[in-house]
């Protein structure tokens, strides 16, 4: 059973085109930028948006069609969604809240409060289920939220960037309970993250939606080695160019070029890790083939090393040491020499 | 449905604190203290110049009859306006249109329309002959004017607006997001209104009705033109404050008290269930 999605839609400025199939027991995380779609792709999935035109179909079923043609309304269409504000009823208990769509859908009271009961347990809130949302921290919210989703054991699970509203403590912990409730559940399964790493942690596909298209759909490790785009290089950490092969070069659309080696051709993208980059005050004698001189735009601390930006020839992003800034005496403005060897750089065809 | 950086702005918003406002100073606090005096003093004045020394007047029949018919009328004009204003509320917050827009402004003119105005508008439509009023009698026998349905109505008309305008600003600022969570769910669309709108903005409604029904209790002007002053079925407590005004003081300022005392003890008992607490909540 997979779900089919091949559609387009406007929102305001936004312009929705996506192009997916999703299987069952497969997770997919929808990455990208503020403002990209995201939510609106989950919020069409959910039937709470109607699309342009296109279809949305689920194990065969038709859900949307476009305008004029079968539309199956969200209450109809057995989905389970988690959006980042928890959404709890603030009116009812948590226990309510978890039997809401039972009872929604006619189980019930005695039923649907026993049924609720279960689904809190395997939450670890069975103590809280008298409670009031208003009593529950971040984190225990979502776990409610997420609860009450599968309660009505759903044909798709759709998550909203689950984990944005959480602090950074209960943060890991949740990341790591998503994910066996994840794999536990059979059905088509999509996560909207903003954060790389719960993208990579929970998904088993991910798709890259960047100004309302898709523009990479790959394996997580694919995503890893082989991105696509600035914002997933961005996303990863590695540096990303662009160009066509000549000879054993990479020339850059600007003109500037690189020894990265034999056996490619065309249109490729190049990734470099910032840790291979090398820096130095003189210019290096040696074997690195690429060797030129850049101007530092800027320093910023990340954990135990510090990003260098170079601005010149090439603009890259390196990673040194604390200590390899201050041996290299490294200052927003000065020049320095960098070395890459061309075994660092991985090509790849665009 | 909001994008993510709408939620992210309605995360940040600042939360506000009493502290924020409580900078008054000096002369704010004197100020402050004036109004509480200028409030506190005229009912102080009512409980002085009460006939304490005869407490048999505090219930005589005519008061105890004209409170009854008071509350009776005021709670009768309440749930009227509840009842019609509701559905025109939903109506009202549901778009923002030309003819909407317009209605709004029809609903608010109550508000500014001196109550006599009111009561001679009604009498010109369902008085005896009136616009409408006039063939109803004739076909139907209806006469609404000069009877305790004509109190009701005269009440309705000037409490509705206060239901409406406080219903329609709860419905606007109802997060449609809870609706969608509940459709996810399974939920039908009187599924939703049922159990998640309602209920999430029942405290809203009740404010309103209150609100509504303070407004019907004090009622006079349009009452007194359109229902008349018939001691037993449409003298209610400010018309008889009235009529005593002229006749016997005394006796004006007992039921003043009782009204006063009355009204006072159910929107305290009301409070704790429904009305906004300010911000501790």
């Amino acid at each position: 059973m997979t779900l089919d999605l091949q559609f387009r839609l406007e929102r305001g400025a936004l312009e929705l085109a996506v192009d997916l199939a999703i299987a069952s027991g497969e997770t997919l995380a929808v990455v990208g930028p503020n403002g990209a779609g995201k939510s609106t792709l989950l919020t069409a999935v959910a039937g709470l948006l109607r699309i342009g035109e296109g279809r949305i179909e689920h194990a065969g079923r038709l859900l949307d069609g476009g305008p004029g043609a079968g539309f199956v309304p969200p209450e109809e269409r057995a989905v389970g969604c988690v959006f980042q504000d928890a959404l709890l009823f603030p009116h009812l208990t948590v226990l309510e809240n978890v039997a809401f769509g039972l009872r929604a859908r006619g189980v019930e009271r005695p039923a649907a409060r026993q049924r609720a009961a279960e689904r809190l347990e395997r939450v670890g809130l069975a103590e809280q289920a008298g409670w009031r949302p208003a009593e529950l921290s971040g984190g225990q919210a979502q776990r409610v939220a997420l609860a009450r989703a599968l309660a009505t054991d759903p044909a798709m699970l759709l998550l909203d960037e689950p984990l944005a509203n959480v602090d950074a403590t209960a943060r890991l912990e949740l990341r790591r309970e998503l994910q066996s409730h994840l794999t536990e559940f059979s059905g088509v399964r999509i996560v909207v993250a903003h954060d790389a790493i719960d993208a990579l942690a929970l998904a088993d596909r991910v798709a890259v939606l960047e100004g309302g298209k898709i523009t990479q759909v790959a394996t997580v490790a694919e995503i890893c080695s082989q991105p696509r785009s600035r914002y997933v290089a961005d996303l990863i950490g590695v540096n990303l160019l662009r160009g066509r092969m000549a000879g054993d070069r990479l020339v850059l659309p600007g003109g500037e070029s690189l020894v990265v080696g034999a056996g490619y051709s065309g249109e490729v993208l190049a990734t470099v890790h910032p840790r291979a980059i090398a820096l130095y005050q003189q210019r290096p004698e040696g074997s690195p083939r690429n060797v030129w001189r850049a101007t530092i735009g800027s320093l910023e601390s990340a954990g135990d090393r510090v990003r260098v930006q170079l601005a010149g020839q090439v603009p890259l992003v390196a990673e040194v040491t604390p200590a390899a800034v201050a041996d290299l005496e490294l200052g927003v403005g000065g020049e320095i020499w960098l070395a890459l060897k061309a075994t660092e750089i991985t090509i790849y065809p665009d | 449905m909001s994008s993510s950086r709408d939620n992210a702005l309605a995360k940040a918003k600042p939360n506000v604190t009493s502290r924020g406002v409580d900078r008054s100073g000096f002369l704010g606090g004197a100020l402050a203290t004036i109004a509480v005096l200028f409030f506190l003093l005229p009912l102080i004045g009512l409980a002085a110049r009460a006939p304490w020394d005869e407490p048999g007047r505090f219930f005589a029949a005519p008061i105890v009859e004209a409170l009854l018919l008071s509350l009776g009328c005021a709670t009768a004009a309440a749930f009227l306006a509840a009842l019609f204003g509701l559905p025109l509320a939903m109506w009202l917050a549901a778009r923002d249109t030309f003819s909407r827009r317009l209605v709004r402004v029809l609903v608010t003119l109550p508000l500014v329309m001196p109550p006599v105005v009111v009561g001679v508008a009604l009498l010109a439509a369902y008085g005896r002959n009136g616009l409408v009023g006039g063939p109803a009698a004739d076909a139907l026998g209806i006469v609404l004017p000069y009877s305790i349905a004509g109190v009701v109505i005269a009440e309705a008309y000037v409490a509705m607006p206060f239901f409406v305008l406080a219903a329609e600003a709860g419905l606007r600022g109802f997060d449609g997001r809870y609706s969608d969570v509940a459709a996810t769910l399974g939920a039908s669309r009187w599924w939703r209104y049922r159990s998640v709108v309602l209920p999430m903005l029942l405290p809203t409604f009740a404010a309103a009705l209150v609100v509504a029904w303070a407004r019907a209790l004090g009622e006079f002007g349009a009452t007194v033109t359109f229902a008349g002053n018939l001691a037993g079925s449409t003298r209610t407590m400010p018309l008889a404050i009235f009529v005593a005004l002229e006749s016997d003081l005394p006796a004006a300022v007992a039921l003043s008290l009782v009204l006063v005392g009355v009204s006072a003890t159910i929107l305290f008992c009301l409070r704790d269930r429904w009305l906004p607490r300010g911000r501790s909540r």
